[in-house]
């Protein structure tokens, strides 16, 4: 187990860290080529820059979102995103491998406060697969990934947990270790190519269904010539 | 879907070199090759360079026949040959710039002059060369400007193409045998079979037949990929010339044998007979006979097998001479690294994805290339943003993006840790310092006492010096040494006492424990500090909190107990060694650097408090002294104390 763990810790981490770094790259480039087509081909070139400062502000912190028709699993989305982003970037011994590989360092939650973070954060994910799956509409326009990815989150953080506290631990500090680094690792190599992309999109994202939806400029001549209605009123 | 998949292949290793790129210009050769002093010539050399030039040869083979001997059936075929020619140049030019030590002296030989070497006309004929090919292919990349002035740069190079091709062709002759001069002035290293007085020659003949087998190859490969009609009445012809010049060589080398009385040679059984056989058979006979056959040249698969195996042949007759004939005179094997290889392979892939940029946008053939695009897919939501739109032309620029950086990745994952972290020196366990009898003496004149081993066949003569025991340091065992006066330091720095103003540290239950106990190796650093020893010790006694006290804080160095806590008189007090508290951490720096670090800084003192003493107490030969190898063979070491520590 030592030389797999090893394994995880080294070659795997390694290419899935580069791989979630540069994919992230790449689909920030893509995007904004595309956007820059997109917008190039539009009839339509104004850009209602407010709107999409207002809607990604709105969904980076979604208070306003609380209030809609599903509020409880609104808020379990948000504590869930709280404890993802903040229960690895400030635990301690996450710190201490920077510190080692890179040498930076920045404070750290403490270790009690952590332990509660990441108990919440894996109650917040079950719920959000409860709701989803609870729910006949929101099953029914489930795909894959929004289904599987809760759990592959919840992993690191229920392996992480027990990697800490080794009386509850039940299968050895080296096999919750192996798991806990091969589903971050996983994760890691995930993030470019599935819907958890929005970590870098979110800027973007708005700008795209505004104007992915500005039609070319000779589009409407376009359509009535294949329906074989030109100089039809519509 | 043919030509996605077989560049989706080239980028993704494309990505494999682009990563290892990195590490080889940021941490060097050594961190990335599996190069060393006696093999400083590997695969990037024999293949890339010495491989590229020659695959380019069609370039100016071609451009001849056409410009200069007027048979004008073969215009179809110049471009793409001087495409060839230019991209192959390209990557050798990027080939020697991995595998040249310092690349930013690369402009040297510009203003250097050095009419005696070898390498002085190769690195000209390569500048000019390349130089000339750029002006060659230029028009084909002018011809589609609109800008006035490249129109008219465009009319003055296309003007100067006879003059061009001339000098193209003087200087292609000059560097193809150019490059089997350079193995003339290693008559020792290159294995019989392979040097001969006249490489020049065959490397320049090999060429002119490499070249043609180039240019069939590329052409059947490009016709494969684009479904173009193929061309079989030019390769047909220029399959035949094939066979003349291959014919040629093959006749040349083993008449070149023949004369030198060294065909003996050829059946001795060794593995470079073998290699000469296999090679010769491959790169000039098989073809020669297969290109000879019309009925062959008349069939593509004949054509290509033919051409392939010149190709490979003539790219292992490089790699042979630059480097496996060299193995039996320097007895160093040497196998490339996977970077290496990375490298190599990458060089050629971005080359090859160049010449599809240049075939799919610019009148290589009669009109630019191209894979027509499926207009009307379904649209499929993408994975990430969700967006179901598939008119994008980003479509392939996404495809290979993904594949370039996956391998990126991948060959970053693969990379050793030395190749990231920058190469590290090996092991080297250190030796204990031995105690042997030595000879002291000092001149009237000299500053210094100067030191030898004593040799019993030479006598204890009052003239060399008085016979004293001293102390022998050589850790590394490596018949370099210092001989080092023990008691006469310990005298004058005040006794027994005084043991601590070196003696740094001690270990548990010893006193002045030697350098060689904590500074376990040469080079690297070492750890002191034994941790399973610790907690099998403390077990009993409460375990990881006797150390790690505070549970809530994470387990290092700087957090956990320190050493002299528990051992009190670990650290001699007043000890010219001086560690800073952060530092005090168990980590024993190489011995190397320990020595030199303690011997030198106290003689630097001594040297500023009276320099009229020891004016030169400070430097290298005050300590370095008679590196006389025999002095170690009469060696007989006092028997040593065993240690007191743990």
């Amino acid at each position: 187990m030592e030389q797999w763990l090893q394994w995880a810790r080294g070659p795997a981490f390694k290419f899935a860290f580069l791989l979630m770094v540069l994919g992230l790259l790449r689909q920030i480039i893509l995007a904004v080529i595309g956007i820059a087509q997109a917008w190039n081909r539009a009839g339509d070139k104004t850009i209602p820059k407010k709107v999409v400062f207002q809607t990604t502000l709105q969904w980076l912190f979604p208070l306003k979102k609380l209030n809609n028709n599903r509020p409880a699993y609104s808020a379990m989305s948000v504590i869930f995103h709280i404890g993802l982003i903040f229960t690895p970037v400030l635990l301690l011994p996450h710190i201490e491998l920077w510190k080692r590989g890179l040498g930076i360092a920045w404070p750290s939650l403490p270790h009690a406060l952590a332990d509660v973070f990441t108990l919440v954060t894996v109650a917040a994910a079950l719920g959000l697969i409860i709701g989803r799956l609870g729910n006949k509409e929101s099953r029914r326009i489930s795909r894959v990934q929004d289904i599987a990815l809760p759990p592959l989150m919840a992993l690191p953080f229920i392996t992480g947990y027990l990697a800490m506290h080794p009386v509850l631990n039940p299968i050895g500090y080296n096999v919750v270790m192996f798991i806990h680094v091969m589903s971050a690792n996983a994760i890691f190599a995930l993030i470019p190519f599935s819907k958890l992309g929005h970590i870098i999109l979110l800027p973007t994202t708005q700008l795209v269904s505004e104007l992915g939806w500005h039609f070319p400029a000779a589009s409407g001549v376009d359509v009535s010539r294949t329906l074989k209605k030109e100089n039809v009123p519509i | 879907m043919r030509l996605r998949l077989v560049k989706g292949i080239l980028w993704f290793f494309a990505g494999l070199a682009a990563v290892v790129t990195v590490f080889r210009f940021f941490k060097g050769l050594g961190a990335v090759t599996a190069l060393t002093d006696t093999t400083p010539w590997g695969l990037w050399i024999g293949f890339d360079v010495l491989g590229g030039v020659a695959l380019a040869a069609g370039g100016f083979v071609i451009a001849a026949t056409v410009y200069i001997f007027h048979m004008e059936k073969y215009h179809a075929i110049v471009r793409p040959a001087v495409l060839t020619a230019f991209l192959g140049y390209a990557a050798v030019v990027g080939g020697l710039m991995f595998d040249i030590g310092i690349p930013w002296n690369i402009w040297r030989p510009m203003f250097f002059w050095q009419h005696h070497s070898a390498l002085f006309e190769v690195a000209w004929c390569v500048m000019l060369y390349f130089t000339v090919l750029q002006l060659e292919f230029a028009p084909v990349v002018l011809e589609r400007m609109k800008h006035p002035l490249l129109q008219t740069i465009y009319k003055i190079v296309k003007f100067s193409t006879l003059p061009l091709v001339i000098l193209g062709i003087i200087l292609s002759t000059l560097h193809q045998s150019s490059l089997g001069t350079l193995f003339l002035i290693m008559p020792y290293r290159v294995h019989p079979l392979w040097y001969s007085p006249i490489l020049p020659i065959l490397f320049y003949i090999s060429a002119i037949g490499l070249g043609l087998s180039m240019v069939i190859t590329e052409s059947m490969v490009s016709t494969w990929l684009y479904k173009k009609h193929l061309e079989k009445d030019l390769l047909n012809g220029l399959g035949k010339t094939a066979a003349w010049v291959l014919g040629l060589y093959a006749f040349l080398k083993l008449g070149d044998l023949a004369v030198n009385n060294k065909l003996h040679y050829l059946f001795d059984g060794s593995w470079e007979s073998n290699l000469f056989i296999f090679e010769l058979l491959i790169s000039a006979i098989l073809p020669t006979i297969m290109f000879a056959s019309p009925k062959i040249r008349q069939s593509t698969g004949g054509l290509a097998t033919a051409a392939g195996l010149a190709v490979f042949g003539f790219v292992l007759n490089r790699i042979d001479v630059s480097g496996l004939s060299t193995i039996q005179a320097t007895g160093s094997l040497y196998f490339p690294s996977w970077a290496e290889f990375a490298i190599s392979i990458g060089i050629v892939s971005a080359a090859a994805l160049a010449f599809f940029f240049f075939v799919e946008n610019f009148f290589v053939y009669e009109e630019p290339c191209g894979e027509k695009a499926e207009k009307y897919d379904v649209p499929v939501a993408d994975p990430v943003t969700g967006v179901r739109l598939s008119w994008s032309p980003l479509a392939n620029a996404r495809l290979y993006s993904l594949i370039f950086i996956v391998a990126v990745a991948f060959g970053f994952a693969m990379l050793p840790d030395y190749a990231v972290k920058g190469a590290t020196p090996e092991k080297t366990p250190v030796n204990k310092a031995r105690r042997v009898d030595g000879l002291q003496a000092k001149t009237e004149n000299a500053a210094l006492y100067s030191y030898a081993v004593f040799n019993p066949e030479r006598g204890n003569n009052p003239e060399n010096g008085e016979k004293i025991e001293m102390l022998l340091i050589d850790g590394d065992r490596k018949n370099k040494f210092v001989l080092f006066n023990h008691e006469g330091h310990q005298a004058k720095n005040g006794g027994k006492e005084s043991c601590g103003i070196c003696h740094h540290m001690n270990k548990p239950l010893d006193k002045a424990s030697s350098c060689d106990e904590c500074h376990r190796d040469m080079f690297v650093a070492t750890d002191t500090f034994d941790h399973e020893f610790h907690r099998d010790k403390l077990k009993a006694s409460g375990g990881c909190v006797k150390c790690h006290k505070d549970p809530a804080q994470s387990k290092n160095r700087l957090t956990t107990t320190p050493c002299k806590d528990c051992h009190k008189k670990m650290r001699a007090p007043n000890s010219f060694v001086k560690i800073a508290e952060k530092d005090q951490t168990g980590i024993a720096p190489g011995y190397m650097t320990a020595m030199h670090k303690l011997c030198v800084e106290c003689h630097k003192q001594k040297q500023t408090e009276k320099p009229e003493l020891a004016p030169h107490l400070a430097r290298c030969g005050a300590c370095h002294q008679g590196f006389e190898e025999s002095m170690l063979t009469s060696l007989e070491p006092y028997p040593q104390e065993e240690s007191g520590a743990l």
